[in-house]
């Protein structure tokens, strides 16, 4: 079925990307992975997600700037796909900041699947 | 000849009269009988040198035969030396001879056959051959006729009868000298008696050509020229005068043996000879002319026998003028013609002469001569009587005529032969008349069936006998009808033909054949044959063109005959259809009248009007039934046809109110060969059924093409190839399409093409029909119409094949479906988590609760007051009882959620029940019940059974007998073995254990029994229920025994105890039981002591709680309210607060949100303790600005790792002092790992641990190289994603190495941590050792 809803992971550790895909598409998602934040603007030029899981600490452009990046995308549709933030240390940001990066929801590491789960089908 | 005729008949008088003067006895003188024949039949034998003998011969039959002919009588005898003289005997045999050698068939000689009393006997002998010639035995018949007058009379009688004779005679002794001569001899010679008397006859008066001749010569030439009659001599007058004389009679006088003298007999026939010279003259011309003349002339006496033929007649008929003598004209006529031939001559002897005489004669080589002429009759004294006869050859001419009269007869033979088969014979029997056909035959050469013989006669019926002979026949035929020319075929020509293979060998060839290809304007139809196998001359060239001249006619009369037969063929034929269809057949000319109709026609006439119709009769108002409008109709019609339009209609006939008939009429003109039309033909046929079908059918397709034009759904009709031939108007609506669009396109503009519809006719030609495909169909607009379609493909036998099928929109339907879909998934989805997290709660519900009765044994044991002592008393016994309830729904879950597994462990028997004893005595010595139990000898010692699960079941029942009976009772169990050996072997080792409990209670009803095992229900249902349970302990039993493949029942009886029992089965082993430990008394531990302050009202979960916590080596400070935790909170740091959610006054989110609000430098994680341990409660506590949660009732385990996991994850960031006490981490924990498979089976977990096990070699490697270089920042992002990794995956070990090393980093502690870094290596691989070797196996655990 067509109604099969996108997420666009971007991960740099294979572990939690491979882990994330999995349990999602056992959820009957349709997973692109990406490995840092460059790759998630390119991967947006081509197409549409319903919703970016986005790891903080990344390469090239981390979570947060790739966050601000999708936020002031000139696509209105693309600029308003949820992004929900993973990290180990979310306290090096606060709250706030998550929010003024357009960030919608944050997952602490270790990764509590039935958090993610339900956080991702909240976003859908 | 008149003259010896003459001479003859005065010879028998002189004869008669000497016999009447004879007196002299004893001399009979023979009687003279020209009837008299002798007959002698003979063989004689010739050799091939001609020497004759006689076969057989009776020299008996001979004598008797002579004396016979000459009746002689007494006993006059001859002796055969008598009879024939050698002389003459050597020319008998000699003209035998010569008859036997030759081709003649008869001769005739005369002999003399010696002498009786004076007189010579002598016979004219004529012999004819009998039978064939050439053969070395001959017969013969001799046929003997007597010669006369044989006179042997004494010499004065014969004198004296002569002397006044008008016959000169002379008579003279032995030498010639003559003794006595008469008055007319002595006339003649102009002598006197006594002159002539003693003259030498011979010598004076006869002399031969000037020459004296003796009288011996004489009698020789007598003898030679047989008859006396025939010899003429000149004899010399007294005055040398010359006389012609003819000598018609020699008597001879004989003495015994000598010759006495003779008498001879004889004529003047001086004067004759002159008129016979002159007359030879004149014949000699005449004789000339008759040669020379065209007209065949003859000359023959009454008997027939031919005097004169001429030149032109012998060349007709083929004869040599020698063999004309032995002719007769009877024999020459034409065996056909001589009955009115003979009566015709007849006639001439009576009317003198005939000139139109008419008669055909056979020549000699057997061919009729057609003659005329005229014929005259000529009798008179002087000379016997003589036909004479000319005659015109008019062969040619009759032959002209025959053939024209043949050509006509066979012209006209197809009127006279009523089939072929009387024409065939027709022609033959013409042909006959006109040639030797009757070998006759006649082919036809059929382009498909070849050569075939209509007509076929051999007359010999022996040379067409054989197959063969008819195959070469055909071929023949074949090889003149393709030459198309009349051919003469000798049989040399014939045998030329097979050698040249152009036909095929046979028995016998034709001598002679003769054909004829039939050809009818230019085309051969066939062959005339003529043949003969014996006579080549049986055919001429001359038949040939009488062939070929006929042929044609032949041809066109077979022809003819043949259109005939097949025109009569086709008129019965056409009769047959007019008289046999089940049509009425009529016609009528100007006037309207019938001219012609058939039997359907009156038949139908009669039945619907009651009338028959008849020829010449005029259908008008008057007198027939047809209503007026019926008859202008008809006429109408009429007038039409004479306008020579043709028409056609339909028409109705309403025979009685109920009785309607429907025609089909045709009515057409009659054309004649000029385009006139006299006549006006009507067909009519009956179409009732056809029209009441026709009806019937308008109807139902009128209600069809009803429902068609109202249908919701698209119906379509295609060819094979795809091209619409019909659709439903629905088309409209549905797509926009008009269906004038649609029909004649390709049915594939107009649906979505996929492999699924590509396969679709495929599908549709084997199954012949294909239901709810589903297809997208394109409407006008471009959009896509979701459609289900039945398709069935319709066969005709007689074209390709259809396909119909209908579409129906189900584009509403399917989005129904998909929500529906979609609903049932998430449902299921529920459920199934509902169902695992109950499963899953069991542990965690069970743990606290064993804590709770733990600590109050422990309280137990301290210092208490009375009162405390019954405080603690009756919390144990509530929390006993809650933990009971709890174990059975959680059981129950997790067995109804497929989560209930047996893990089977060596066990023995003994020992459980020994544990089971010991669990229960005491209750049993508290009611006096006398409790036993008993194990039967042949159990095994060890068993591999799931040892809680058979003690829970156990339990369960011994619980319950214990229960149910009064105090002073007993109960009892009893263990044995009741494997059948048989099975036992089948199964290897798999025994089957019975264990009963027994007791003397209070019993259960029959009707209780049924329900006993069921969920929630108890025996006792009343509301005053005197014993407690929550009524699953029966049904879980049930449950657990059926996994271990056992049965479970119960016979019980109101008031005398129940009995209830269980099989299991299980494996025997060698291996004894490990020693385990119980779970719940491990240990609990944690790294740190972190500050906690527990918020709850509940005093004893304050106690419970804050005792464990204290246990675990934590700073605990308790608060009964929100506002003392308010309090308290701002007073001290806390590096935790535990938070009871329902709290009067203040609840647990209100303090929290308050807690938040006070903005604290510090602020702790807040947990939240709830019994709303739903899943969806997390949800709204973390909303709430709670951290986590714990659900109620706490237990010890979970709550420490709570402690530890927020403590300890997050102690760096509150920069707390933390002791590395990595007591109680664990390689992998399997709890995590065992979440991850709810997310996606033992697949994930492999995978995950796979993809950790290389990432995290990569990265400690990388973090190792960058040490080297000192690049701190990438060790820490390196250790930062390995911390992360490791945690998710529940690798603590790992986890909390990478993150003691991170957090020392941050603190920029970087002097150990090249050894951490090492130790962090030696962490992951024991994490891999582990993964490799034990973890593998426990994945499903």
């Amino acid at each position: 079925m067509s109604d099969r809803k996108k997420v666009l992971v971007a991960e740099d550790s294979s572990v939690i990307q491979n882990l994330t895909k999995r349990i999602l598409q056992f959820q009957n998602y349709e997973i692109t992975s990406v490995r840092d934040g460059q790759q998630v603007i390119d991967a947006l030029q081509k197409e549409n997600y319903d919703v970016i899981l986005m790891d903080i600490n990344m390469p090239k452009m981390n979570g947060m700037e790739c966050s601000r990046a999708i936020r002031s995308l000139d696509d209105k549709e693309k600029s308003r796909i949820p992004i929900i933030a993973i990290s180990g240390n979310a306290m090096n940001y606060s709250e706030e900041d998550f929010k003024n990066a357009g960030i919608n929801e944050f997952i602490q590491k270790p990764i509590d699947f039935d958090q993610l789960v339900e956080t991702v089908q909240r976003y859908t | 000849m008149d003259l010896q005729h003459k001479s003859r008949e005065e010879l028998m008088k002189i004869i008669e009269k000497m016999r009447k003067t004879s007196h002299e006895p004893g001399v009979a003188l023979p009687h003279p009988s020209s009837e008299k024949v002798g007959l002698i039949f003979a063989k004689v034998r010739l050799s091939e040198l001609h020497q004759f003998s006689w076969e057989h011969l009776h020299v008996e039959d001979y004598n008797q035969v002579i004396a016979q002919l000459f009746e002689l009588q007494g006993a006059h005898s001859l002796s055969l030396e008598d009879r024939i003289s050698g002389e003459e005997k050597n020319q008998w045999l000699l003209h035998i001879k010569h008859l036997l050698t030759s081709e003649e068939k008869s001769l005739s000689f005369t002999g003399h056959y010696g002498s009786l009393n004076g007189m010579q006997l002598t016979t004219q002998t004529t012999v004819d051959k009998i039978g064939r010639p050439q053969e070395a035995v001959q017969r013969i018949c001799l046929q003997i006729v007597p010669v006369y007058p044989w006179v042997a009379a004494p010499d004065h009688h014969l004198e004296n009868a002569l002397i006044h004779s008008n016959l000169l005679a002379v008579t003279t002794d032995h030498q010639g000298k003559i003794t006595f001569c008469n008055t007319a001899f002595l006339d003649l010679t102009e002598s006197e008696a006594q002159e002539l008397l003693g003259e030498n006859l011979f010598e004076e008066l006869m002399p031969v050509r000037g020459e004296k001749m003796d009288m011996k010569k004489f009698l020789h030439l007598t003898a030679e020229r047989g008859f006396t009659e025939n010899i003429k001599r000149t004899i010399k007058t007294r005055l040398g005068k010359t006389v012609d004389l003819n000598l018609i009679s020699i008597i001879l006088h004989n003495e015994g043996q000598h010759l006495k003298g003779m008498t001879i007999l004889a004529e003047d026939i001086t004067e004759q000879k002159k008129v016979r010279k002159r007359l030879h003259e004149t014949n000699l011309q005449l004789s000339e002319l008759f040669n020379n003349a065209y007209d065949l002339i003859q000359i023959f006496q009454e008997n027939g026998n031919l005097l004169f033929v001429n030149k032109a007649w012998r060349e007709t008929l083929g004869y040599q003028e020698t063999e004309i003598k032995l002719l007769n004209f009877f024999e020459l006529i034409h065996p056909q013609y001589q009955a009115p031939t003979r009566s015709l001559l007849q006639r001439v002897r009576e009317e003198g002469r005939n000139s139109k005489f008419r008669t055909v004669l056979v020549a000699k080589d057997g061919d009729a001569v057609y003659v005329s002429g005229s014929i005259s009759w000529k009798s008179g004294s002087e000379r016997p009587a003589e036909y004479r006869v000319i005659f015109h050859d008019i062969s040619e001419q009759v032959k002209a005529e025959r053939l024209q009269r043949l050509y006509n007869s066979i012209t006209s033979l197809t009127m006279q032969s009523s089939d072929l088969d009387q024409l065939y014979f027709n022609i033959h029997r013409e042909l006959k008349k006109v040639m030797d056909a009757n070998n006759f035959y006649i082919a036809l050469a059929d382009e498909f069936k070849g050569i075939t013989f209509p007509y076929f006669i051999e007359s010999h019926g022996k040379y067409f006998n054989h197959e063969q002979d008819y195959e070469s026949e055909k071929d023949l035929v074949d090889y003149v009808i393709a030459s198309n020319k009349a051919h003469f075929l000798q049989e040399e020509d014939l045998l030329d033909l097979v050698t040249a293979t152009v036909i095929r060998p046979r028995a016998v060839i034709p001598q002679i054949w003769l054909g004829v290809p039939l050809t009818v304007n230019k085309r051969v139809i066939g062959l005339i044959a003529v043949l003969n196998f014996e006579k080549r001359t049986a055919l001429c060239e001359r038949d040939l063109d009488m062939l070929d001249f006929v042929s044609g006619q032949v041809a066109l009369a077979i022809e003819r005959k043949r259109n005939e037969e097949k025109l009569n063929e086709q008129t019965s034929r056409l009769n047959a259809i007019f008289e046999s269809s089940s049509h009425l057949i009529w016609s009528v000319d100007q006037q309207y009248r019938f001219t012609s109709f058939n039997q359907n026609f009156v038949r139908v006439m009669q039945s619907h009007y009651q009338m028959a119709p008849a020829l010449g009769d005029v259908y008008h108002e008057d007198n027939h039934r047809v209503t007026n409008d019926y008859l202008k109709h008809f006429i109408d019609k009429y007038k039409r046809a004479f306008e020579g339009r043709s028409s056609q209609f339909e028409i109705e006939f309403q025979l009685a109110p109920e009785y309607k008939i429907w025609k089909q009429v045709f009515i057409n003109p009659v054309l004649r060969g000029d385009g006139s039309i006299h006549e006006v033909s009507g067909i009519a046929h009956d179409i009732t059924q056809r029209k009441k079908s026709e009806l019937a059918l308008l109807e139902s397709e009128e209600k069809f093409r009803n429902i068609f034009e109202s249908f919701q759904d698209i119906y379509f009709r295609c060819n094979i190839d795809g091209t619409i031939t019909m659709i439903s108007p629905s088309v409209k609506e549905l797509t926009d399409f008009e269906t004038s669009d649609v029909i004649g396109k390709n049915i594939t503009n107009y649906y979505l093409y996929d492999s699924r519809t590509k396969n679709l006719i495929r599908k549709l030609v084997k199954n012949t029909s294909v239901r709810n495909f589903e297809a997208s169909v394109i409407k006008a607009n471009g959009e896509l119409l979701q459609c289900i379609c039945n398709v069935r493909l319709i066969e005709h036998p007689d074209r390709s094949p259809e396909i119909e099928g209908v579409a129906r929109d189900i584009t509403e339907l399917k989005k129904a479906n998909q929500a529906l879909q979609k609903a049932k998934d998430l449902a299921e989805k529920s459920l199934k988590v509902k169902e695992a997290f109950l499963a899953n709660m069991s542990h965690e519900i069970r743990t606290p609760m064993n804590g709770i009765i733990s600590m109050i044994d422990v309280l137990a044991e301290t210092d208490l007051s009375p009162q405390q002592t019954d405080y603690v008393e009756t919390i144990k016994t509530s929390s006993e009882t809650l933990l009971s309830i709890l174990n059975d729904i959680l059981d129950l879950s997790k067995i109804e959620a497929g989560k209930m597994k047996l893990y089977p462990a060596p066990a023995s028997l003994e020992q459980v029940l020994k544990k089971l004893y010991g669990l229960f005595s005491q209750k049993a010595v508290t009611k006096s019940i006398r409790f036993t139990y008993a194990l039967s000898d042949n159990l095994p010692p060890y068993l591999l059974l799931d040892e809680v699960r058979l003690l829970q079941v156990l339990s369960n029942l011994t619980a319950n007998a214990l229960k149910f009976t009064p105090e002073k009772g007993w109960v009892q169990i009893k263990v044995e073995d009741v494997t059948d050996p048989q099975s036992l072997q089948k199964y290897r080792a798999e025994h089957t254990i019975r264990i009963e409990i027994s007791d003397s209670g209070i019993g259960i009803s029959q009707e209780d029994q049924k329900t006993l095992f069921e969920k929630f229900n108890q025996a006792d249902s009343s509301s005053t229920k005197k014993y407690e349970g929550t009524g699953l302990g029966l049904s879980i039993a049930k449950q657990l025994v059926h996994l271990m493949q056992g049965g479970i029942g119960v016979t019980s009886h109101i008031g005398q105890g129940s009995k209830f029992w269980f099989t299991l089965k299980a494996k025997a082993t060698s291996t004894p039981p490990a020693q385990t430990t119980d779970p719940l008394l491990e240990t609990l531990y944690l790294t740190s002591s972190p500050k906690i302050l527990l918020v709850d009202d509940n005093a004893i979960n304050r106690k419970v709680t804050g005792e464990i916590l204290t246990n675990a080596g934590c700073k605990v400070t308790l608060a009964e309210s929100g506002q003392e935790a308010l309090r308290l909170i701002q007073q001290q740091t806390y590096d935790l607060v535990f938070m009871d959610i329902q709290m009067p006054e203040m609840d647990g989110i209100d303090t929290t949100k308050a807690m938040k609000a006070l903005k604290l430098p510090v602020q702790p994680p807040i947990i939240a303790m709830t019994a709303y341990s739903m899943q969806g409660d997390r949800e709204k506590f973390l909303k709430a600005g709670l951290d986590d949660y714990i659900s109620k009732p706490i237990r010890a385990k979970t709550l420490i790792q709570k402690v530890a996991e927020i403590t300890q994850g997050k102690i760096s960031n509150f920069d707390k002092p933390k002791t590395q006490n990595e007591k109680g981490l664990r390689v992998i924990n399997l709890e995590i790992l065992k979440e991850l498979e709810k997310f996606g089976g033992p697949a994930i977990v492999d995978a995950s641990l796979s993809d950790f096990e290389i990432e995290a070699e990569e990265l400690i490697e990388t973090a190792l190289e960058s040490l080297k270089k000192s690049d701190f920042a990438d060790i820490l992002s390196k250790l930062h994603t390995l911390k992360g990794n490791a945690s998710t995956l529940g690798v603590e070990k790992v986890a909390y190495r990478a993150k003691s090393i991170e957090a020392d980093m941050r603190q920029n502690k970087t002097d150990t941590l090249a050894q951490d870094l090492l130790s962090l290596k030696q962490d992951f691989l024991e994490f891999k050792k582990h993964v490799n070797s034990t973890l593998n196996p426990n994945h499903n655990v």
